[in-house]
C-alpha cells in the first residue's frame, strides 16, 4: 500500500513537472533587456513592403491596440448605420496625422483619411447628392524616403476605382460634420461580390490586413438581406 | 498548455469542492508576451493627465485604474495624478485627447529608445516595452449648454455613460498589462462563461447592450485568469 503511494506521488509530481515545461517561462519583472525580443507572429499580419507606383509602401498596423465603436452583428451595424450605399472612390484620399509633439514628430496618436464616394446605390437612408465624403482611420505619410501607411483600423487604403459596400455613419459630437465613417469602422465596409477574396496590390484581402479578420458570417447576410449577390 | 490545464483541472476537481471556473488558466492567444521594462518590482504606476478628463471621465473614472489589484501577486497598479514634480518620471501616462467620433482609446507601448512603436503586429506586442501612454478620447460636444461625449452618447441600457468611461480605463490599464482583446473561438474557452463563441470579459471589443453580453462592465473570472496566467 505505502509502495503504491509512493509510486502514485512521484507519477504525479513527475507529470507536474512535465507539464509545467509546456508553459512559457515567466517573464522578468524587472529585467532592463537592451533590445525587445521578437517572438512568434501569431495573426500573420507582419508588415508587408507593397509596391504603389514603383515605390514600397510599409504598412504599420495599429489595429490591435486601438478600441472602437465595435458592433458584433449585422443587425446591429445596419440599426447604427445612417446610410448603406454601393459606390466607388473617384479619387484618392488626403492623410491629416495627429502627433503629440507637432514638431518632432514623435508620437502618432492618430490618422485620418478623407474621400469622396460616388454613389451607385442606396440600400439605406436617405441622400440627395450622388457622392458622400467618407473618413478612414488611417493616413499614408509619403514625407521620408519610405512611404508609410499607418492603420489604425487594419482596413485597406480609399483608393480612385476601388469599388465596395458601405456601413456609413454621420458624427454627432461635432457642428454640421460634411463627412460619414465606417459604422463601427472595420465592420462598416465590405467587398462587392465580384471584388470578394481577391486580394489587392497592397496585400489586403476584402480590405482587411489581417484576411483572418473579415467576418464572412456578416458579408453573406447582408448580400443576402439587400439581394446583392 | 491544455494538458496543463486538464492535469491541474481533474486534480483540483479531484482534491477538492473548487468549481472547475475557479481554476486558475489561461490562453497563450489572450495575452502578449514580454514585460513592461519601467515598472519596479510590480508596481505599475499610472499617471493621469490633465488633458484625460471631461464631463464623463471624472476622477471617480480614473480610481478604477486600481481595479487590476489583488488578482496577481505579481501585478499591483497605482494611479497617480499629474503634478510638475512626476513630469520627468518614466511613469505610464494617461492622456486625453480627440480620437474622434467612432474610439474609445487607444494603448501606445513605447521601445527601449523612448521611441513610440510605429506598428502593432505581435511580433511587436510580444516583445518587452519599456513604457506604455493611454490615449482616451474626451472629444465633447455642447449641444445647448449640456456637453455630450462618446461615453454618453455610445452608453446603453446596460452600459452607463459612467460605466463606459470606467470600463475603458480597466481595458486600456489591462491592455497595459499584456492582456489582449480575446478571439472569437468558442473551441478556446472552455469554462462556462461563453456568449456567441466569446468569452465573458472586460477585454472584448465593443459596448455591452443586450446582444453583447459578453462584453462585460468589470473585470471577469477569464480576465482574472488571464491575469494570472500572464503574470504568476
Amino acid at each position: 500500500m505505502k509502495k503504491r503511494i509512493i509510486t502514485a506521488l512521484a507519477f504525479s509530481f513527475a507529470l507536474t513537472l512535465c507539464c509545467s515545461c509546456g508553459k512559457a517561462e515567466p517573464d522578468s519583472l524587472s529585467e532592463n533587456k537592451a533590445a525587445p525580443v521578437a517572438l512568434k507572429d501569431t495573426a500573420g499580419s507582419d508588415s508587408s513592403l507593397p509596391e504603389k507606383g514603383g515605390k514600397q509602401i510599409k504598412v504599420c498596423d495599429l489595429s490591435e491596440t486601438t478600441d472602437y465603436i465595435k458592433y458584433h452583428t449585422l443587425d446591429s451595424i445596419i440599426e447604427n448605420s445612417d446610410l448603406i450605399v454601393t459606390g466607388e472612390f473617384i479619387e484618392d484620399g488626403i492623410s491629416e496625422f495627429a502627433y503629440d509633439d507637432p514638431e518632432n514628430k514623435k508620437l502618432l496618436y492618430d490618422a485620418k483619411t478623407k474621400n469622396v464616394f460616388r454613389i451607385d446605390r442606396v440600400l439605406k437612408g436617405d441622400v440627395t447628392a450622388d457622392t458622400v465624403t467618407i473618413l478612414q482611420n488611417y493616413g499614408i505619410d509619403n514625407a521620408g524616403e519610405e512611404e508609410k501607411l499607418y492603420s489604425f483600423s487594419g482596413l485597406s487604403p480609399m483608393f480612385k476605382g476601388s469599388k465596395w459596400i458601405y456601413c456609413l455613419r454621420k458624427p454627432v459630437l461635432e457642428k454640421d460634420p460634411d463627412y460619414y465613417y465606417p459604422t463601427g469602422d472595420s465592420e462598416g465596409r465590405y467587398p462587392l461580390p465580384e471584388d470578394y477574396n481577391i486580394p489587392d496590390s497592397f496585400g489586403f484581402t476584402n480590405g482587411y490586413l489581417d484576411a483572418a479578420k473579415f467576418p464572412h458570417d456578416v458579408y453573406s447576410s447582408l448580400l443576402e438581406k439587400y439581394s446583392l449577390k | 498548455m491544455q494538458l496543463r490545464f486538464c492535469v491541474t483541472t481533474c486534480m483540483a476537481l479531484m482534491c477538492s469542492s473548487t468549481p472547475v471556473y475557479a481554476v486558475s488558466y489561461g490562453h497563450e492567444e489572450c495575452v502578449w508576451h514580454g514585460v513592461l521594462v519601467n515598472n519596479k518590482q510590480s508596481n505599475y504606476k499610472f499617471v493621469v493627465y490633465p488633458s484625460a478628463f471631461n464631463s464623463t471621465l471624472t476622477y471617480s473614472t480614473y480610481s478604477y485604474i486600481t481595479s487590476w489589484n489583488n488578482i496577481s501577486d505579481n501585478v499591483h497598479t497605482q494611479k497617480l495624478f499629474y503634478s510638475p514634480d512626476l513630469q520627468n518620471q518614466n511613469y505610464e501616462r494617461i492622456e486625453g485627447c480627440d480620437l474622434g467620433d467612432n474610439i474609445l482609446g487607444r494603448m501606445i507601448p513605447y521601445d527601449c529608445s523612448n521611441q513610440p512603436f510605429d506598428e502593432n503586429t505581435n511580433p511587436i506586442l510580444n516583445s518587452n516595452w519599456y513604457r506604455v501612454v493611454i490615449k482616451v478620447n474626451t472629444r465633447q460636444y455642447n449641444y445647448s449648454n449640456s456637453y455630450q461625449t462618446i461615453f454618453s452618447y455610445y452608453s446603453t441600457p446596460y452600459c452607463t455613460p459612467a460605466q463606459l468611461a470606467n470600463s475603458t480605463i480597466i481595458h486600456e490599464v489591462g491592455h497595459a498589462l499584456k492582456l489582449k482583446h480575446p478571439k472569437k473561438d468558442c473551441s478556446l474557452f472552455y469554462h462556462m462563461h461563453n456568449f456567441n463563441d466569446y468569452p465573458s470579459s472586460i477585454m472584448n471589443e465593443g459596448i455591452r447592450d443586450a446582444s453583447t453580453l459578453y462584453i462585460s462592465n468589470t473585470i471577469t473570472i477569464h480576465d482574472e485568469c488571464e491575469l494570472k496566467f500572464k503574470w504568476d
